[in-house]
């Protein structure tokens, strides 16, 4: 506590000393307290420079913590060749799960449609009013959305069965006997699917309560396993 | 409530499945000893020995053999990290990442199947290369290039209505995209004088030029922009510049020979008393008593008064200027807030400029507005955020052959994207 109080009140004195012209001007005691020309930072203020990225606009708190987790993982041109983990676009997630037979339209509590509309928050949607882009990190957040979305889109994937989709045309996702076909994991995830896929998917039905339960599941864990970044 | 334990259950199954199978990407072998029929190049378990990596394999497109941990024109420096080489080839991945990126879906089935099916990693490379054209031929190219924009100059507004007297905040977005979609050299998002406020729907440009009075410069004009960044003193358009187009916050300007001056150094290479300050200035530029203000605001008053004539909607009045300087009562700025007499606009120290289209033009002509271009799209295809804000810095080894086609190829950034996506190092996960 005493440190926050030190911290904020270095804050504070290094911007009244910093650019100084009448240092006291919006910090006097003519000012309502706690009026937004008041705060050092305030818009009135000549302190008011633009929030500085100590933060980083994707949720990276510290830069020194990000030179320390960089050089953890080797140099700067090793770390700059690596693919990071981005979470998939708001608009891409609709556009996924659209083609996959979802109704992202959907108003009805609890759809896939209706947590997608409603959970642009979470799921990093960006505030340009705020200067603020679309989030890439795949936060927690973000990911438990996420996670909701898949769960609740399951079923009208299932229901569809990819017979409406355009990416994957003639392709069922499950086969006359229940089970699931290579090609649908494929179109479901994206990439070519391995014979794992085919086996965790269909264990994970043979292991449910009922089939329909299972199928869902294996949707549904395809799906976030799969998409969990880019 | 059956929905929430659906929920958790998926959630506690998939983040099993997610470090069997997402982390894992092409070295899924893991989980079975996939032996390359899915894109993997018979890639050993995570940790083993780089199977498949130890030959150099063809470059995409049928091009030659490219270097093993990096492009043709970038290699890891030959430090042999573990990391770099323990990446797996893998194009399925590498398309679904592509496309996801590029077109803002996933990639079809016959483009899955494609890849899956070729014979060789050579013929692999092949399809993908062809897979990556037709993604940049797509429409939906289009829609995510202004996407890119948006989030590169941090505002659009592709969700929520524009408030009545706001400018279209997509404008600038939708020129950028604009620019790279047609093949348009890069630095007519700077310079371009006409046909700089686009809009786009239904899959096609309308082009349209500004009408907020400016003297045009690309996007530098665009009213949205200028909206979008409004602040006292025209410093936060300063900063918009700097950061889109250079990669890299202020101070942007360093002196060889910095002096010890106040409690810090002056490291600017302008001389210390060529912006305002002193005791009777409404802001004292020239402070050294905490931290050094010239050495970054010898750089940004010398050209921040040419943006203060737009107001907080974007629009462009000639001959008075909208923006405030922050004495209190705030009064509207005056070049001498800015500068002493005498002093004329720059882009930098030895670039002077007399207005704003002369600025664009200084701008284009920095060999790191090149490379921050390029730098940008890098970070952009490897997920690794923005370049200033997340401090995500591209060393110049990794992009440098990039920047050389990029210049010599007449600026073009969407062959360079071509390029990014193609590389060796996007392919290897």
């Amino acid at each position: 506590m005493k440190r926050i109080l030190l911290t904020s009140l270095g804050a504070t004195l290094v911007a009244l000393v910093g650019c100084q012209q009448d240092a006291s001007d919006s910090l006097t005691s003519h000012q309502e307290p706690w009026s937004q020309s008041s705060l050092a930072a305030g818009a009135g203020n000549t302190w008011n420079h633009q929030a500085q990225s100590v933060g980083g606009q994707n949720g990276i708190t510290d830069p020194t913590q990000v030179v320390l987790d960089d050089q953890a993982i080797g140099t700067p041109d090793v770390v700059a060749r690596l693919h990071g983990a981005q979470k998939l676009q708001y608009a891409t997630l609709g556009a996924i799960l659209a083609d996959l037979g979802v109704d992202m339209t959907s108003t009805t509590p609890d759809s896939a449609g209706d947590l997608y509309a409603t959970g642009q928050g979470p799921l990093g949607v960006a505030v340009y009013s705020s200067r603020v882009p679309e989030m890439i990190i795949p936060s927690t957040s973000a990911l438990a959305k996420e996670y909701d979305v898949f769960a609740a889109a399951a079923t009208e994937i299932l229901k569809s069965n990819l017979a409406t989709s355009t990416r994957c045309p003639g392709t069922q996702l499950v086969d006359s006997t229940g089970a699931f076909t290579s090609d649908g994991i494929s179109c479901l995830i994206g990439k070519p699917a391995k014979p794992d896929h085919l086996t965790l998917a269909n264990q994970l039905v043979s292991q449910a309560p009922d089939t329909a339960t299972g199928q869902q599941l294996a949707v549904a864990t395809l799906l976030a396993a799969a998409h969990t970044s880019e | 409530m059956r929905r929430t334990g659906l929920t958790m259950l998926a959630v506690a199954l998939a983040s099993s499945a997610v470090a069997v199978i997402g982390c894992s990407s092409g070295s899924s072998s893991t989980l079975g000893g996939g032996t390359g029929q899915n894109g993997d190049n018979g890639g050993g378990g995570s940790g083993a020995s780089p199977a498949g990596t130890a030959t150099p394999q063809p470059g995409p497109g049928g091009t030659p053999p490219a270097s093993e941990s990096g492009d043709g024109g970038g290699a890891d420096g030959g430090n042999g990290n573990a990391i770099l080489d323990a990446r797996v080839l893998d194009y399925g991945e590498a398309l679904r990442t592509a496309s996801l990126k590029l077109v803002g879906d996933l990639p079809t089935l016959a483009q899955i199947q494609a890849i899956a099916s070729a014979a060789t990693p050579a013929a692999q490379a092949t399809a993908y290369a062809a897979d990556i054209d037709q993604m940049l031929a797509d429409p939906r190219f289009t829609t995510q290039m202004i996407q890119y924009w948006r989030d590169t100059f941090k505002t659009g507004s592709p969700y929520s209505p524009v408030a009545k007297g706001s400018p279209s905040y997509d404008t600038a977005a939708t020129f950028a995209a604009m620019v790279v979609v047609d093949d348009r050299p890069y630095t007519d998002i700077l310079t371009a004088s006409t046909g700089t406020c686009p809009t786009f729907a239904n899959g096609t440009f309308t082009t349209a030029s500004c009408t907020n009075g400016a003297p045009t410069a690309g996007v530098l004009t665009d009213p949205g922009i200028m909206s979008q960044y409004f602040e006292h003193m025209a410093f936060r358009r300063m900063r918009f510049i700097q950061e889109t187009f250079v990669c890299s916050p202020f101070p942007a300007e360093y002196s060889a020979t910095p002096e010890p001056m106040g409690q810090s150094l002056y490291t600017s290479p302008w001389d210390f008393d060529s912006i305002a300050g002193g005791p009777t200035a409404p802001i004292n530029f020239q402070d050294t008593s905490a931290v050094i203000c010239a050495n970054c605001h010898t750089t940004l008053n010398h050209m921040a008064p040419l943006f203060g004539y737009f107001d907080a909607n974007g629009k462009y009045v000639a001959g008075q200027m909208q923006v405030q300087t922050p004495v209190t009562p705030a009064v509207t700025s005056q070049l001498s807030d800015w500068l002493p007499a005498g002093q004329g606009f720059a882009w930098r120290n030895g670039t002077p400029v007399t207005d704003i289209p002369s600025l664009a033009q200084a701008i284009a002509a920095d060999p790191d507005v090149a490379t921050c271009a390029v730098n940008r799209i890098w970070d952009w295809a490897f997920s690794r955020g923005d370049i200033v804000n997340d401090l995500a810095t591209v060393p110049t080894d990794v992009t440098a052959s990039y920047v050389t086609d990029f210049t010599t190829g007449g600026l073009k950034l969407k062959a360079i994207i071509r390029e990014i996506y193609t590389s060796d190092d996007f392919v290897r996960f």
